[in-house]
Order: structure tokens, then sequence, then C-alpha cells
């Protein structure tokens, strides 16, 4: 398996290219509609554009509805669909069955854009209590998430049936590392698919007139919104690994079984820490609270390890070109191309973002923090900062060589994750800082007739700003990707200069690699850090008691 | 990897550090925010005083929703509490009530010895510190206690071990009642509930907030003593519909008998 990921994505089946382009534009526009729905939000929470707060609500359920669901989704399938593809070496096998699936999400998508603009705006999580009297507008939200669980329960199982193909065909003997992951991401999304429909299937039936009214409605949602959680996240690592192998044709030091088990571990780790998105419902009895925040501490565990095998890697293979100093191996990496801007960019969000994570999953703390801005002030590094720089960066890859033409201007678009990582970091900081301070979230304005601080608002306006930085270089890096769909773009595969090959290189006995493990320190030592902030926080509260649950 | 490589591009050592997150339980533990390792073997029961110290829980974290009223219920109780404890300016101020009527008056002095630490307070009108932890300042401003009915009378909402109750009930788009005002160092018990949609009842104290949810039609409990005098904003962090924004109350938390009303 020697070629590129580029070649064999342009050797594939006229028809699987035309599918996987079609989805990959479906997921850029759905992206580019949650960018403007967040753009909008946000200057309206700034206070820079004034509309009245129901509008608002209306830009921020497009946003989050536009990326939370169809944007990962779509992209997820799309690059899925493309990898498995690629992996089998023989195209998708069951097409129609990814097509169904690939028009069961956008025809889910109109639906779901057609309840966000009309009646009571119902956020991406649409309570159906805010709707009892609005039955057809739950209706057509709901059938929305309906078509799109279904449809991310067909399109993965043509995943499944390509990425099985070559055993079934004796062509391979057994999986490789990539080929377990992609069949466990299958699983998951198919898993993500149910759970949608689980939760949104009442509403539907409640809405028709022939069922019960949903009032579980916040359990299953819980449900959902935890595998939209960290399902993303293994798809984000599992691109790296691939990245990482096309831009420097590095594959990991610690052999492909390592691979697969830590791969594996995502199976055993992400379904027990669910339980830490329901620290404030005041039904969660006290020893379940107690329960999931202890498993929650794991969460972390095979991102951080996929990152260690992959730095490591990458170190060990660049010091046996030559690479010297403790950093300056980094130097070496081929920053040209977008796509590792973007990937680098995405390693060092996650960082940040599981230190603020893992301050809103101890129990103590999360009745301190939890629906306040502190919680889009820290995901914004997960879902922008990692999974969505990184699905772009996978993307930047796919498109180029399935349509066949060039990637548009890569020396400009590799400047787009690093300004996104500074928008990011604008609005991260003060989103996390306004947690601090007890800003609500999902609160258009907030000064609550001059009873509020006045910092709140200052500090809504510095996410405002934060917020536009990130949300015009995003939009600049996917309308770049997107070009390449151009018919009118020109032709061409030339991606010299833009990779490096390190993957033949004789790997020196006893090189050291150190950058991973230093910084794993550094992310723990912060969390320490902000976690002890945390605790001082709640010890200084002129308040004693209102922890719920027992 | 062979054994030949550096320790840092062995496998076991990235597995271990992988596992590097899991030791923010140290921290958690320091901080009493975590059962430790023994009690968590089931050896020790350490998870009991420390925690409640360390945390600031206050011990009692009465927060589940409790088996109780209806929501017309408890509207009717909220509806009361406030009419009961309704002063001047509007304020609603949960304490406890002078006595009212003559004849209750007469009661409360002849209240027998025997019949207690309330009662000797009541005819001492001193030592008020020694009932459940009140303030002086309580009996002294409102008359002491009473027993009998004009007991009860003034202990309605108040139980034996000092909390106090208070109602809140939150619906599009308010809070009833709007303004409370609260003694710092005083325990309250607040009951709330959502009549219609979810909604918080969050608190905001400057430097971070207690948040709180509430779930439409069932009661919510938390007990809270305020421990510094203040203004502290109540609002909803609960997306509740177009009036959202506006929800919000206040509670007002004074020195004990540093109001008159």
């Amino acid at each position: 398996m020697t070629d590129s990921l580029r070649d064999r994505f342009s050797a594939l089946p006229s028809g699987d290219r035309r599918l996987l382009v079609g989805m990959s534009a479906a997921a850029l526009a759905a992206l580019l509609l949650g960018i403007v729905g967040g753009l909008l939000t946000a200057l309206a929470r700034a206070g820079f554009l004034d509309v009245v707060p129901e509008t608002a609500y209306r830009f921020l359920t497009v946003h989050g509805v536009s990326i939370f669901f169809y944007w990962l989704y779509l992209a997820q399938v799309a690059l899925l669909l493309g990898l498995a593809a690629v992996e089998n070496r023989r195209g998708i096998a069951w097409r129609g069955a990814a097509w169904t699936g690939f028009l069961l999400v956008v025809g889910g998508f109109m639906f779901s854009m057609g309840g966000a603009h009309t009646g009571t705006p119902l956020l991406y999580d649409g309570a159906p209590a805010l709707a009892s009297e609005q039955p057809a507008t739950l209706l057509v939200f709901n059938l929305g998430y309906v078509l799109l669980g279904l449809g991310l329960m067909v399109a993965p199982a043509a995943a499944v049936a390509t990425l099985l193909g070559a055993r079934r065909e004796g062509r391979r003997e057994k999986m490789s590392a990539v080929g377990f992951a992609l069949f466990a991401w299958a699983g998951f999304l198919m898993v993500s698919g149910f759970a949608a429909l689980h939760a949104f299937v009442p509403g539907t039936l409640w809405a028709l007139g022939i069922g019960a009214f949903p009032a579980a409605q916040s359990t299953n949602w819980h449900i959902l919104f935890h595998n939209m959680h960290y399902l993303p996240l293994m798809a984000t690592v599992l691109l790296w690994y691939v990245l990482m192998r096309e831009l420097t044709g590095v594959t990991s030091v610690f052999g492909e079984r390592f691979s697969k088990i830590v791969f594996a571990m995502y199976l055993v780790f992400v379904p027990p820490t669910s339980l830490y998105h329901m620290f404030l419902e005041p039904d969660l009895p006290g020893a379940v609270r107690v329960t999931g925040s202890l498993l929650s501490l794991f969460v972390s565990v095979p991102t951080l390890t996929v990152f260690l095998i992959i730095v490591t890697s990458l170190e060990v293979y660049a010091r046996a070109k030559g690479a010297r100093g403790l950093f300056g191996w980094l130097r070496l990496l081929p920053w040209s191309h977008p796509a590792m801007a973007a990937a680098a960019m995405a390693v060092i969000n996650m960082g940040l973002g599981l230190v603020f994570a893992f301050v809103l999953i101890q129990e103590k703390l999360a009745p301190l923090l939890s629906d306040t801005f502190f919680v889009p002030g820290y995901f914004h590094f997960f879902t922008v900062g990692t999974v969505s720089l990184t699905l772009l960066a996978a993307l930047s890859v796919m498109l180029p060589a399935l349509t066949g033409r060039r990637m548009w201007r890569p020396t400009l678009l590799r400047w787009t994750p690093w300004l996104t990582t500074a928008g990011l970091l604008v609005f991260g900081a003060a989103g996390v800082a306004a947690g601090y301070f007890g800003v609500p979230r999902r609160v258009i304005v907030v000064d609550y007739s001059g009873e509020a601080p006045t910092l709140w608002q200052a500090l809504m306006a510095v996410v405002g700003v934060g917020g536009t930085i990130m949300a015009a270089a995003l939009f600049a890096f996917a309308v770049g990707i997107a070009m390449s769909l151009l018919p009118r773009w020109q032709a061409g595969s030339e991606t010299a200069g833009l990779t490096v090959g390190w993957g033949g290189a004789e790997l020196n006995p006893g090189a050291t690699a150190w950058v991973g493990p230093t910084s794993v320190l550094a992310i723990v030592a912060a969390m320490y850090l902000f976690t002890a902030v945390g605790f001082e926080l709640m010890q200084a509260l002129p308040v004693i008691g209102g922890v719920g649950g027992h | 990897m062979a054994s030949k490589f550096h320790l840092t591009t062995r496998r076991g050592f990235v597995a271990a550090m992988g596992f590097g997150g899991v030791s923010l339980y140290a921290l958690w533990v320091a901080y009493g925010a975590a059962p430790g390792p023994l009690s968590l073997l089931g050896l020790h029961d350490a998870h009991g005083k420390g925690e409640d110290k360390g945390t600031g829980d206050g011990g009692s974290g009465h927060g589940a929703p409790v088996e109780g009223p209806t929501t017309d219920e408890f509207r009717q109780m909220t509806a009361a509490f406030v009419e009961r404890y309704r002063v001047s300016d509007g304020v609603i101020y949960p304490r406890l009530l002078p006595l009212g009527t003559p004849h209750e008056r007469m009661i409360a002095a002849d209240i027998p010895a025997e019949m207690g630490q309330a009662s000797a307070i009541a005819k001492g009108g001193s030592g008020a510190d020694r009932i459940d932890g009140w303030p002086a300042s309580d009996h002294d401003a409102h008359g002491g206690h009473g027993a009998g009915s004009a007991d009860a009378s003034q202990r309605a909402g108040i139980h034996e071990d000092g909390v106090r109750d208070v109602y809140l009930l939150a619906e599009k788009w308010s809070y009833e009642p709007a303004h409370l005002r609260l003694d710092a160092g005083v325990p309250y018990r607040f009951r709330m509930m959502a009549a219609d949609v979810s909604h918080g009842a969050s608190i905001q104290f400057g430097r971070g907030g207690r948040m709180i949810r509430l779930r439409p039609n069932a009661e919510t409990a938390r007990e809270m003593t305020f421990t510094k005098p203040g203004n502290y904003l109540i609002y909803c962090t609960i997306y509740c519909g177009e009036g959202h924004d506006r929800m919000q109350a206040r509670i007002e938390v004074v020195r004990p008998g540093e109001t008159n009303s």
C-alpha cells in the first residue's frame, strides 16, 4: 500500500466519486450556513447587531442544527465512505444504500431548516415542551432529525459492506488499523442514528396525534448528545492518523495491532462517560453523579494515546531525517499544505478543550459552570478548533483528488487554520471567563434590566470579536476547499512541495521522542491549574449548599 | 518496538501517558470533591464530612425533585408564602413573624418553662441564639417565640432544625416571588417548581454562580445558606422561549436585624 491516498481517491469509479463529491458539497454548504448563523448569533449577543431576541434565537437554531448535526455528520459520512472505498480498493459496495442514506440526510436538513424558520425557535435540542402548542412546528423540526437518523443508519452500512468486501472476496486476510477504526466509526455512526430516532420519533408521533407527549426526551437527548460529542473526536484522531501518513509518509512506530487496541478503547471508554452531561439534572441521584464524575476521568484516554502514537512516530521519523533539538523536528513538517496546518492547530485546540472539559466533568464544579457561557467557550475548541479543522483538512486532501483539480491557493489557505485558532483563542478565553463570572449561555441580551454586572456585556463583546475572526477564517477555509469542486477550476494533480516523504527512513535506535509526553504533561498540569481555580472559586462563593441530587 | 528503543517510544510508556488525565483524581480527593481510594474500595468512609467542608456543599445537598405537590398545589403554597411574608416595601421576607393578636401574645407569655428551649427564650426574650441557631435579632425584632397556635403561626415554613422554607415558582417568563429578602447565616430550603416548561433558577454571585435547573411540574428542593449580605440575581439558564432573556428575580441578603421590615 505504497501509493498515496490522492492516487487511490483518483482511481475510484466515477459513480463513487460523484457520490463523495455530492456529500462533501452538502457538508460544506451546511458548514457555511452554520457559520453565518453562528456569526449572527455572536454579533447579536455582543450588541453589534440589533435584532429582537427571537430572531437571534433563530440564528442560534440554524447555527447549532447546521453545524452540530449536518456538517459534522455529512462530512463524517463522506470521509468514512471515501476512506472505506480506498481501503477496499474496489470502490464503495452498496452504493445505492449510500445514496439512499445521503438523500435521507439531505432531506432531513431541509426539514430541519424549515423547522428552524417557523414557529418558536427550538434551538438544536428541540425541547418538545417549547412547542407544546405548535405541534406542526415540532413535526417539521423532528422529521429533520428522524430522516437524519435513518440516513445515519443506512449510509454507514455501505461503509461496513465495503470494508468487509475485501475479506469476503479473499483479497485481504485481516483488517488494517485504519480499516478497523473505520469499521468502529461506521458502527458509532449507526448507533448515533438510532439514538436520534430514539430521541425524536416519540415527539414526531405526538405531533402527528398518534403518540403520548414525549416527556422523556430530555434523557434520550443526552444519550444522543454524548454520541455527538465523542464520535467526531474518534473520527478526528483517525483522520490525523491517515493525514500524517499521506502528508509525511509516516506510519505508526508502534505497529498496527497497538493502534487497533487504542481505537478499540473508544468503544470501552466513551459510553460510560456520558453521565457528566446530566450533573445538573435535579433527579440524578448523588451516587450516580459521583460515579459518573469518576468514570469521566477516563474520557481522554484514547484521544491522548492516539495523539502520542502520532506525535511520537512523527518525531522518531523526523529525527531519522536529521532533526535536532526538542522542537526542531516540528520545523520539518510540511507546513505549506493547508491540511498540515489544520491538523496541527487541531491538536493544540484539542489540548485546550480537554483542559476546560476536565473542569466541567467534576460533579461539584458542574453546578458552578454548566449552563454558563463556559460551555460554548470550551466546546468550540473541540467543534471548531479540533473537529471542524480536521474534517476540512481531510476534505482538502480528498476533494481535489476526486475532482482531478488543483487545490485552490494552498499558500493562502494554509494560514486560515492559524487565523481560525487566533479567533478561537479570543472567543474561548472570553467565553471561559464569562462562564467564570456567571454569564448564561443561550441568552441573547444579558443585561437583565441593569441588574447583571456590566462586565458581562463587555465579555460578550470580546466573544463577538473573537467569533467574527474565527467565523471569517473558517468560512474562507471552507470556501477555498469548495473551490476545487467548481468545474472551471484548473485541472491538475501537482502536490510537489506540499508533502514530505519520511516513510522510507531508517529509524535511529535509541532516538528520543519527548514532545508527545511533554505535551501531555503540559495538558495535565493545565488541567490541575484550572480545576484548582474552579475549586477555589467554589469555596469563595457566598453560599453554602445548593448542589443538587441525592 | 524493540527494547533498544528509548523509553519514550515504548508502547507501555505511551499507554501509561494516555492515562495522564485520570491523575486529576488526586486533586479532586485533595479538595474533598471525590471519595478517596479507600472509600472507593469500601474500606473507609472518607466521603463524609470532609467532602462537605472542602467543597462548600454545606452537607445537606437536598436537590432531587421530591415527591411533592401538584403544580396547582404548589402555586397555592407559593401564593400563601408570598402573602404571609410580604413586607411594606413589597419584598418577600421569610422570617419569624411578630405575634399578631393580643390573644397570641397572651398565649406566648403563658408558655410553661418545661415546654422547651424555644419557650424559655420566648419568656426571657434573650438567648435566641440557642434556638436552632437562629440569630438573636430575629427574636428581638419580632417579639420572641410563641407556642401552641401562635408558635405554629410564627413557625409556619420553619423546620425544627431552623431551616426556613422559601418558595419559588418559575413560569414563562417570570418568577414568583420576584424579590426575596433573606438573612445571612440562616439556612433556607428553596422549594422550586417550573410550572410550564423547563426553566433555570440560577443565582449569580459576582464570581461564579449556582446553576439550578427546574423540570416542569416537579418540585426541586435545595438547601442554601447565604454567608454574605448582597444583592444576587436569579436568572433563567434554560432556554424557555422568546421571553427567556427577561426572566429574572432578585435575592437581597441582609444581616439579621438589619432591616426593620
